[in-house]
């Protein structure tokens, strides 16, 4: 591998990314502008920053609590492997847009470089960004564990090694997944639904290995003499730690002292460089193919039938609906980040639920029952069914990044004879309907998993229905005001994309505006919850009423406003 | 049926005057080709014409309707064809004409009817079931002319229709357009391409830094020198450096 052309591309390609030419310019020609981006910058840190300052304190009561019976141990454990699982799963889809779906793949390819070394720029790009948002998840964790055990200037030094492996790790394991993948899909006609469904295979089947395994462990910690004897000398967390082995080195690297300790970490490094060197020489044997073989796509040559249906005319606005499904279902990131939130979650919810409830798993089953039974009462448990069904929903990036989605094809919204409000609508629509999919999903799944009682799953529709229609208007919204259409990989538009980020922050704040006094009110204040569930009712009904004429006010204004 | 009365267009990032004071009037039934060297601000005043951009001075009017008053309206008497290769890659052919369509109101069955001739036209029926992601560049160049011309537009508008098509259909390209114009309808395009120019439009504009250096008809471009080509005309009045030494 070429070292210093390593580096340069690098350089090149964090520089487009972070377009600091662009700003720079900015900077230069629009001083004025150039504080508007640093209000929304700061106002989206602060919220970041305000739900990793409520997550640190958590783990710190946690680590506290658990530091009392002596096994603080629990802290860097469940951190590592929510980090890890975590970057595994995200990092194979991202991994796959990075490495395949990136705009400039067939330029780089044709660089007088090798295969090699243009995959070693993607991947390290991609472990830069993991390095980045894993920060807010995993060092509350390290510091927490590290003031609890009074660790001193080298558990930290072991902290930022054991924090770049787990990442390092599981980026790199996805990669030796993904490249043979990617490989073998040259043999496959319809690559880009391969690419969507292996995700979210992958993602169910992480998911459901998962449980399985934490069943069998339930099952083993029950059954056998033999078992409890093993169970009395060693602790049922280190069992679950060694089955994950990488998890195991980590945590034995940091909870322990001395030499042993740096056995550990050193154990760690060789692994992640073993993997690491593994990928880079498999991407030297089969990068580019793969890379090829997604630029290609399955050509249909059937003919046209002129005389058939297939030319029936539409409503510009069910038209704009139409294409916005086909465009995100058929783009492998899109269809990824849009539908994992829809159909992953609920059926996440009930992979965990189900194998959680019937393989006995004793603390799981009575939390199970807990839940059940303080939501006899259906009025309650409506309303925390639709603040679930809202946050969920507000993870859906359909409506957030709608417009920046478009990218460069957004000069076309202004040349089309067809309102902005409409075109607008018809985004709106597409969003909706996902977000009210998704809703119907998680009830139903809640229903067969936990056997929520019907009446509470419609009071809870009552509620999140119509509430979803300002939430997507909302984000939206900000999409229009402020649209990314600037990038090359389709997962710049909707993960790398701050509306994001702030989307979901808006969405989560009406949610909460929404339910908590109304939790509040129905339980400490005593008010009938008829009364509650009419003013929320009328309450949402009304802002779904004032989200159209916003919306297309919002549009009006929005779209003739980009700069292009 | 197009025009531009001292249209001007500052771009905010860089400060370049792109278009500067740009006056002009396209009659009904001709073909009008916009020249100039690169830079030159042709593509910036299609992108003012088709209400992508909007004029920081001066007014444009399409076929009487003044565009920022009823953008509407304006925009349904257009059909327009980027320079750009962007096209939306994840429909196929067919799904992309039929939204063309959606948008600017055409009945299901005046659709069918020339969508047919026109794919027939293009020799690209055998393609449109296909995604636009699998397209050559001159395929896609022939779905974004039919996607122009789906609701037989009063004002077509080219920019560089000619970039990457092979003979042939730069052939039926330039046929359809004498076409368009026969039928009553206005043509405006932009093209690198002096000897189609020189044959093809009734008139000629050209364009220098933002500005209109001259306007007419071949002949009244060539003010006297007779028989001199187009060529020659555009590298005098927009000044050659090419001539001189050419050392290495
Ligand atoms: N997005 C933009 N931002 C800033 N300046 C721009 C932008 N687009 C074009 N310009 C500038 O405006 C001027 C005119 O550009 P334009 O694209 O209209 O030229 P053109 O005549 O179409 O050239 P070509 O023949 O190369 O297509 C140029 O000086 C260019 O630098
Ligand atoms: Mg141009």
């Amino acid at each position: 591998m070429n070292s210093s052309a390593f580096i340069l591309l690098l350089r090149m390609q964090l520089r487009q990314r972070l377009s600091i030419s662009v700003i720079r310019q900015q900077m230069r020609d629009k001083p004025d502008g150039w504080w508007k981006r640093a209000a929304v910058g700061l106002l989206a840190a602060f919220g970041i920053g305000s739900l990793s300052a409520f997550f640190a304190w958590m783990v710190w009561t946690l680590g506290k609590t658990l530091a009392s019976v002596g096994i603080e141990r629990l802290i860097p454990l469940l951190g590592l492997i929510a980090g890890m699982t975590s970057t595994l799963i995200a990092g194979a889809g991202f991994l796959i847009s990075v490495l395949y779906l990136s705009r400039d793949a067939d330029a780089l390819a044709a660089l007088p470089v090798s295969g090699r070394t243009v995959f070693a720029v993607k991947i390290s790009q991609a472990f830069l960004g993991e390095a980045a948002t894993s920060i807010p998840l995993l060092w509350p964790v390290f510091i927490v564990y590290g003031v609890l055990s009074g660790g001193g200037a080298l558990y930290y030094i072991k902290a930022v090694v054991v924090w770049l492996c787990a990442l390092s790790l599981p980026l790199t394991l996805s990669a030796l997944i993904t490249l043979p993948l990617m490989r073998l899909s040259v043999l496959w006609r319809r690559r880009d639904i391969a690419a969507v469904v292996g995700g979210l295979v992958l993602m169910v089947g992480f998911v459901a290995g998962e449980m399985w395994l934490s069943s069998r462990m339930a099952s083993l910690i029950d059954g056998g003499v033999l078992l409890m004897w093993l169970a009395g000398r060693v602790d049922l967390f280190d069992r679950i730690a060694r089955a994950i082995p990488p998890v195991w080195l980590g945590l034995r690297a940091l909870t322990l002292d001395g030499a042993s300790a740096l056995g550990y970490l050193a154990g760690l490094l060789a692994v992640s460089g073993a993997l690491t060197a593994a990928a880079v020489w498999l991407s030297g044997k089969i990068y580019l193919a793969g890379v090829s073989a997604q630029s290609e796509s399955h050509m249909n040559t059937s003919r046209v039938n002129f005389s058939g249906r297939s030319f029936k005319r539409r409503a510009p606005m069910i038209a704009m609906m139409i294409r916005e499904a086909k465009l995100t279902v058929r783009t492998p990131v899109y269809a990824m980040n849009t539908l994992s939130v829809v159909i992953v979650l609920p059926v996440m919810l009930l992979v965990v639920m189900l194998a959680g409830g019937s393989s006995g798993d004793p603390e799981l089953a009575a939390f199970v029952s807990m839940l059940v039974r303080t939501s006899v009462d259906p009025w309650l448990t409506g309303l925390l069914i639709a603040a679930m069904s809202l946050v969920i929903g507000c993870m859906n990036v359909a409506a957030s990044t709608a417009v920046s989605r478009e990218g460069r094809m957004f000069a076309w919204s202004r040349v089309l004879p067809v309102p902005y409000g409409t075109q607008a609508m018809g985004k709106l629509l597409f969003a909706l309907c996902l977000a009210w999919l998704g809703q119907t999903l998680i009830a139903l799944s809640l229903r067969v998993s936990m056997k929520l009682p019907v009446q509470g799953l419609i009071l809870g529709c009552l509620i999140s229905v119509p509430a979803m229609v300002p939430v997507t208007t909302l984000q939206l919204a900000i999409d229009i005001l402020r649209p990314k259409l600037l990038w090359t990989n389709t997962t710049e538009a909707v993960k790398q994309n701050m509306n994001y980020i702030l989307g979901m922050l808006a969405a989560l704040a009406y949610a909460a505006l929404m339910i908590v006094p109304s939790v509040m009110l129905m339980t400490k204040a005593r008010v009938s919850a008829v009364v509650i569930y009419a003013v929320l009712f009328a309450v949402n009904a009304a802002m779904a009423a004032a989200s159209v004429p916003m919306l297309k006010r919002c549009a009006d204004r929005g779209y003739s406003a980009v700069e292009i | 049926m197009l025009k531009l009365d001292k249209v001007s267009k500052m771009y905010a990032k860089g400060g370049v005057r792109a278009v500067d004071g740009l006056s002009l009037d396209v009659r009904p039934g001709e073909v009008f080709g916009f020249i100039g060297p690169n830079g030159a601000g042709k593509t910036t005043t299609i992108k003012l014409i088709t209400g992508i951009l909007s004029p920081d001075e001066g007014s444009i009017i399409i076929g009487g309707v003044p565009i920022d008053n009823d953008p509407i309206a304006a925009k349904r008497k257009l059909g327009y064809v980027p320079d750009a290769q962007d096209a939306y890659d994840r429909l196929t052919g067919l799904e992309y004409l039929n939204f063309m369509c959606d948008m600017y109101g055409v009945s299901s069955a005046d659709r069918a009817r020339r969508v047919r001739a026109l794919s027939e036209r293009f020799e690209l029926s055998g393609a449109l079931s296909g995604v636009v992601k699998g397209y050559s560049r001159g395929m896609k160049q022939k779905l974004a002319l039919i996607g122009a011309l789906v609701h037989n537009p009063p004002l077509w508008i080219l920019d560089e229709p000619m970039v990457g098509l092979d003979p042939h259909a730069v052939h039926v390209i330039k046929r359809q357009m004498r076409a368009h114009c026969a039928a009553g309808n206005t043509v405006f395009f932009s093209t690198h391409v002096l000897d189609v120019a020189e044959r093809l439009c009734d008139r000629i504009g050209i364009l220098q830094k933002g500005r209109l250096i001259a306007v007419g008809t071949l002949d009244e471009l060539r003010s006297g020198e007779t028989g001199a080509s187009l060529e020659k005309v555009f590298l005098e009045l927009t000044g050659d450096s090419a001539e001189g030494d050419w050392d290495e």
